[in-house]
């Protein structure tokens, strides 16, 4: 079992893993802790940028650019998709929705996201779809024995540095105080002059921004089909859920922990590879429902 | 109301509905089977929901439940008895809903919702991992059972589809079931939580034991509603548990306003020949047009159908009292 090439395989695979978390999860947490609402269509969003990301990968190549380039328009498709998302569907849909019972909350994301997927397949098509240009163009990388495909590397960097952007936008400009203002006391931040209305539409959008991010750096790595994101956005919810409801970084820890439980699983009991990660959720709400790090609403 | 009128209210639902199955084409009557079943679940989260305020995200577990042990029986056990098997299944998501109930209702609001999500999720993934024990994504098929060893489960033999007499016949009992429970002093207790949970427990009104009766009874529903899935459809898969589906149950129900068992089977009856027709005529966008209506419907009218209903029972009533008053 302590074999070097296992446990290199359980890091690799926990690090990859966790930023995907992460990158989805993050996004859905602030929405969740600042507008209060749980965005059921938060794992469409992915999807979005996902297909985003191989419109503008084919372009960028049919346009005869070199491959390089491809992977700026990766990063390019998350942003678009992002901004996209954030400044349609907050002030016309969210915003109407505030001051409604959860349920009504939960259920009209819910039709956002059938809208969404429809949408989808009408736009691209229900059959599958990839690009694999950027994903072989790198090649592969061999420690201790195994061979990962290079694209990984990229996928890590660029979204650890986006994780790293966001930790410093939330905590160490004028934005990040208001944005954690604005979650703490809504009215209060109203009396002081913030224009709540403004934070709800940016801090959607962040929050849509990291998952189409998210769903444009994966999207080189999967055969996207419509529907790929209805596993996604429950993967999300238990991420949200294990690192307490509106915790920023609980997500972050959470979307470690059940990273390393999935590749951990996978290596002894494969078939309770997902079981696992709905479990930790169980029992945390149980035992624990104010998240890892207590730092969430119960 | 007396024991009387009851037994005619019954009769004359029950007459109905065999009236038009016998009117009806058998796709049809397949169509508004499903509805029937699909609002023996929106029934039992009408209770949980309108009634307790719990809104659980989960009930397809206990569908699921209830189909797979009809499935599992068939397989594992050469179980061919429908009567049987349609106990077994009620049994076992009745029991699992009790043991999950008194996990869940500790728990309120969004917490509810997850922990019932992550139920459904565990089953779901067993369902789809184990594939070898429960033929994963294929899912299981169902043979022709005979009730009785001579009534076929699916067929055409009463000048209507079997299927569809059974499922109106059990529809009925589950109506009956329902409405008692609703009356019931259960639902009372509910509604006192639901609107002031520290009073009602000052009152010494236990909630946690009224939420597990409440959770226990969807379930069981749920549990039948399945275990008729399974034989009206001959075959099962893990889609069932899926979020989506119970995502599309509790859609339903606030769609039929979540406040009463005629909204409930108004809207499932609704949503399934809205599913359908739109699936054959528009292919692959259903799903788009099902979006935009509940959008349109919960940010106009969020009452729901009931609502709706409603206020064109009330506007129809003041037109025809203008001219006394």
């Amino acid at each position: 079992m302590l074999d070097p090439t296992i446990l290199t395989m359980l890091a690799i695979n926990t690090l990859i893993y966790t930023v995907i978390l992460a990158l989805i999860s993050i996004g859905l947490n602030m929405i969740l802790g600042i507008l209060r609402i749980l965005n059921v269509s938060h794992g469409v969003f992915m999807a979005i940028g996902a297909y985003l990301s191989i419109t503008f990968v084919r372009f960028f190549l049919s346009a005869g650019l070199s491959v390089f380039t491809t992977y700026f328009a990766l990063i390019l498709a998350g942003l678009v998709g992002g901004v996209l998302v954030g400044f349609t569907v907050e002030p016309i849909i969210l915003r109407r929705i505030y001051n409604r019972i959860e349920v009504h909350q939960l259920l009209v994301t819910f039709a956002l996201m059938l809208i969404i997927e429809d949408l989808i397949k009408f736009i691209w098509g229900p059959q599958s779809q990839i690009i694999t240009e950027p994903y072989l163009y790198l090649g592969t990388l061999h420690i201790g024995g195994l061979t990962y495909p290079l694209y990984y590397v990229f996928l890590m960097a660029v979204g650890y540095l986006i994780l790293f952007i966001t930790y410093v936008i939330l905590n160490h400009t004028k934005l990040g105080k208001i944005f954690h203002a604005t979650a703490y006391d809504r009215e209060i931040s109203l009396a002081l002059g913030i224009n709540v209305k403004k934070v709800y539409t940016y801090a959607f959008t962040l929050g849509a921004t990291l998952t189409t991010l998210g769903g444009a750096l994966m999207s080189p790595t999967l055969s996207l089909q419509p529907g790929f994101s209805t596993e996604y956005i429950v993967l999300a919810f238990s991420v949200v859920v294990v690192g307490g409801l509106g915790d920023i970084k609980g997500a972050f820890i959470a979307s470690l922990l059940m990273a390393f439980a999935r590749a951990l699983v996978v290596l002894v009991i494969p078939e309770l590879e997902l079981a696992t990660i709905f479990l930790i959720m169980l029992f945390t709400i149980l035992l624990r429902p104010e998240g890892i790090l207590r730092g969430g609403r119960a | 109301m007396t024991t009387t009128t009851t037994i005619l209210k019954y009769s004359l639902a029950y007459a109905c509905l065999l009236i038009v199955g016998f009117l009806t084409t058998r796709h049809i009557q397949f169509v508004l089977a499903l509805a029937l079943i699909y609002s023996m679940v929106v029934i039992g989260l009408v209770i949980l929901i309108g009634y307790a305020g719990l809104v659980s995200f989960g009930q397809g577990a206990f569908y699921a439940i209830g189909g797979y042990t009809v499935g599992l029986m068939i397989k594992y056990f050469g179980i061919q008895s429908p009567e049987i098997l349609l106990i077994l299944g009620i049994l076992t998501s009745t029991a699992a809903s009790f043991i999950v109930g008194l996990l869940c209702t500790r728990t309120r609001r969004l917490a509810f919702a997850m922990i019932t999500l992550a139920f459904s999720m565990i089953i779901y993934t067993i369902l789809l991992k184990f594939y070898h024990i429960t033929g994963g994504t294929d899912g299981l098929r169902i043979p022709l059972l005979k009730f009785g060893g001579v009534f076929p489960v699916r067929g055409y033999s009463l000048f209507m589809s079997n299927e569809y007499f059974i499922i109106v016949t059990v529809f009925l009992f589950v109506l009956f079931l329902s409405e008692r429970f609703i009356r019931s002093p259960v639902s009372y207790t509910l509604r006192a939580i639901k609107d002031a949970e520290v009073k009602a427990i000052s009152l010494s009104i236990s909630p946690a034991k009224a939420y597990v009766i409440a959770f226990t009874y969807a379930g069981f529903l749920a549990g039948l509603a399945g275990t008729l899935y399974a034989f009206l459809n001959a075959h099962i898969d893990p889609l069932m548990t899926y979020w989506t589906t119970s995502a599309e149950f509790v859609f339903i129900t606030i769609l039929g306003g979540a406040s009463g068992i005629l909204g409930a089977v108004f809207a499932s009856i609704l949503f399934l020949f809205l599913k359908t027709y739109l699936l054959a005529y528009t292919a692959y966008y259903w799903q788009f047009a099902i979006g935009i209506i509940f959008l349109l419907i919960i940010l106009l009218a969020p009452s729901g159908l009931t609502g709706i209903i409603d206020r064109v029972i009330r506007s129809f009533k003041r037109v025809i009292t203008k001219p006394q008053s």
